[in-house]
């Protein structure tokens, strides 16, 4: 990583903000899809908000002395300062892009209005930003230590150990899918959200997912990548690893709307479509952190 | 903080290099500029904030048919320094303009929510066409 941010100080700067922008959003997506949360940030007032903003910067300065979203911590106090700055932007950014995704905020919103909604939101988002590196990152091993485990025993064939990691990684996706989307998927924020979205909106939902997942797994160096990427099975190739794992969460959100009865048979198709894929965006990023606690 | 403490690694990550690359420089130019931002609009509506209660003002839009009922948009916008609850429109035909043996003559909607300077839009449905329509608030809480 020291080498990687000497050699290519662009590349290293770029992973750390993405990597902060996939913390901010694997913990703070039940935020966003809490409308009490909309409403609070509809009426705040400004200096509760500059308050809020203030609670998040302090809490970013504890976090970043051991944690923080770069991949290499910070050492004095200036440089701590700096990078919880950098964090509550990436925080304020993320903010304003899962609004304005959901519909939240847009053009014809008020100033007051929009900032309200944004610092508010900015404030659980933040803490994901400041616990992203100490979470979920950890050291590429160089060898592909732990290979054997996930891919089978040294005994078994190539078929048997690329389906044996193929399932476990298949497994650890719907189960983060299930953990995210089932706290989410009885709420009415997703009528309240799928009522306001048109299809090209519905389709960049689905980009957001494909790109956050592809993110948090592949760019953002969380978790063991080098392991992973030594490993066996379908989920190995970062492309057909993003696509089948939002395939599977799709398929988590669809079972846990329908498990509470949000969709039923004999409800118009469009209403299963765009219920499905806004449930589907915070179901992929669980699935992705299931995938990386593997 | 020491020499030798800054040479300790904090949490297992590889150290991180002396000094701040370009790229770092323009990450946190970019920070203080977003931040300072929001700071300096809340400071800002802070300083205009009159503490206005909750007012609205309602446009109406073009009437459109659909099948046999008439489709009245409008929007409504507060203009107070303070969020509407519940705000509840109504839209009332007006005597004259009501065909005789027409039983429809009002429509409500309640908004939720509608915050300080921000609008939101509604549509009232009519059995007749709304030539002549008086549109009004009738009723908010304070949040």
């Amino acid at each position: 990583m020291a080498s990687s941010k000497i050699d290519f100080p662009w590349q290293a700067e770029l992973e750390d903000i993405m990597r902060g922008f996939a913390g901010a959003f694997m913990f703070g997506a039940p935020f966003l899809y809490t409308m009490e949360v909309w409403w609070k940030g509809s009426f705040a007032e400004p200096p509760h908000l500059l308050l809020t903003l203030g609670v998040a910067f302090a809490a970013l300065v504890i976090l970043d002395i051991r944690g923080g979203f770069r991949g290499s911590h910070a050492r004095t106090f200036p440089r701590i300062l700096t990078d919880s700055v950098e964090a509550l932007a990436i925080a304020l950014l993320a903010a304003a892009f899962g609004l304005f995704l959901l519909g939240r905020i847009g053009p014809d919103t008020g100033l007051q209005t929009l900032v309200g909604h944004i610092v508010t939101e900015a404030l659980p988002l933040s803490i994901g930003v400041g616990i992203a590196n100490s979470v979920l990152h950890q050291e590429n091993k160089e060898n592909g230590e732990g290979q054997g485990n996930r891919g089978g025993g040294n005994g078994e064939g190539w078929f048997s150990r690329t389906w044996k990691a193929t399932l476990a990684d298949a497994g650890a996706s719907a189960l983060g899918a299930v953990i995210l989307a089932a706290s989410i998927s009885p709420t009415d924020e997703i009528p309240t959200i799928a009522a306001a979205l048109s299809v090209p909106w519905l389709l960049a939902f689905v980009a957001a997912s494909l790109l956050l997942s592809y993110i948090i797994v592949f760019e953002a160096e969380f978790g063991r990548q080098a392991e992973r990427r030594s490993q066996q099975g379908l989920f190995q190739n970062p492309l057909s690893e993003t696509l089948v794992s939002y395939l599977i969460s799709l398929c988590m959100a669809l079972l846990m709307l329908w498990l509470f009865r949000l969709i039923r048979p004999g409800d118009p198709l469009e209403q299963w479509v765009a219920y499905t894929i806004v449930l589907g965006f915070p179901a992929t990023l669980g699935g992705a952190a299931g995938r990386l606690a593997l | 903080m020491t020499k030798n403490n800054q040479q300790k690694d904090t949490g297992g990550s590889a150290p991180r290099s002396q000094g701040r690359t370009h790229a770092e420089w323009l990450s946190l130019i970019i920070s203080l500029l977003l931040v300072s931002g929001v700071v300096g609009v809340l400071i800002t509506l802070w300083a205009q904030d009159q503490n206005r209660p909750a007012s609205f003002r309602v446009e109406k839009g073009t009437v459109r048919k659909v099948g046999m009922r008439f489709y009245l948009p409008f929007t409504i916008t507060n203009e107070g320094d303070v969020t509407g609850a519940q705000v509840t429109v109504e839209g009332s035909l007006k005597r004259d303009s009501v065909a005789a043996g027409a039983d429809e003559q009002t429509a409500t909607t309640t908004f939720d929510f509608i915050p300080a300077k921000g609008s939101a839009d509604g549509i009232f449905v009519f059995s007749v066409k709304p030539a002549d329509v008086d549109v009004r608030v009738v009723s908010f809480q304070p949040p």
